[in-house]
């Protein structure tokens, strides 16, 4: 993969500082080994990018073109056709 | 339901809307804010906007503080509250 995040005029590839600890006394005492597995309350429903590989996001320049009549827009939530996208999730799992 | 009641509701609904038009490109402005379509649509919505709430200020009370006109008697806090079929 190309060295996309070594150059050095941004300031990317500069060691990270180091983190204060900002905690409050009872968080920074709680050990990291005894805490809980991450919740998971999705983990049986089907899951159609289970297997995929993680990925950056990234999200396309939007060029304005065709909107909606306000009744429409206000029922589907946007005023451009091309963000309305069919959402299956409920309840903050997938169906 | 009556006639009036059916307009208040009518025009009410359509307030949403506008106002839902005007929120949804000010998003879009503030990624994009000099594209030239999307200000026309702002300032097209905007004017609709105002005009829907003079109207609705105009026949059933204000609906924000900014069509709010307290010339004579503070309308405000004086009309029917949401649960009692206002709006406000």
């Amino acid at each position: 993969m190309a060295n996309y995040n070594m150059r050095s005029d941004c300031g990317c590839s500069q060691k990270m500082p180091q983190r204060t600890n900002t905690c409050p006394s009872n968080m920074a005492k709680r050990p990291m080994r005894n805490r809980p597995p991450m919740q998971q309350p999705c983990h049986d429903k089907s899951e159609p990018l289970s297997g995929m590989a993680i990925a950056m996001a990234y999200v396309p320049w939007q060029f304005m073109h065709e909107t909606y009549e306000p009744d429409k827009a206000l029922q589907y939530g946007t005023i451009f056709p091309e963000l309305n996208k069919p959402f299956y999730g409920k309840g903050g799992c997938m169906k | 339901m009556r006639g009036n009641q059916m307009e208040q509701v009518k025009l009410f609904q359509w307030i949403n809307m506008v106002s839902f038009a005007v929120n949804d490109i000010v998003l879009y402005l503030d990624t994009h804010p000099t594209d030239q379509d999307a200000l026309a649509y702002f300032h097209h919505f905007r004017e609709v906007r105002m005009k829907a709430l003079k109207e609705y200020e105009e026949n059933f009370g204000p609906l924000t503080l900014d069509t709010t006109k307290p010339e004579h008697m503070w309308l405000w806090s004086t009309q029917p509250m949401p649960w009692e079929g206002g709006y406000c």
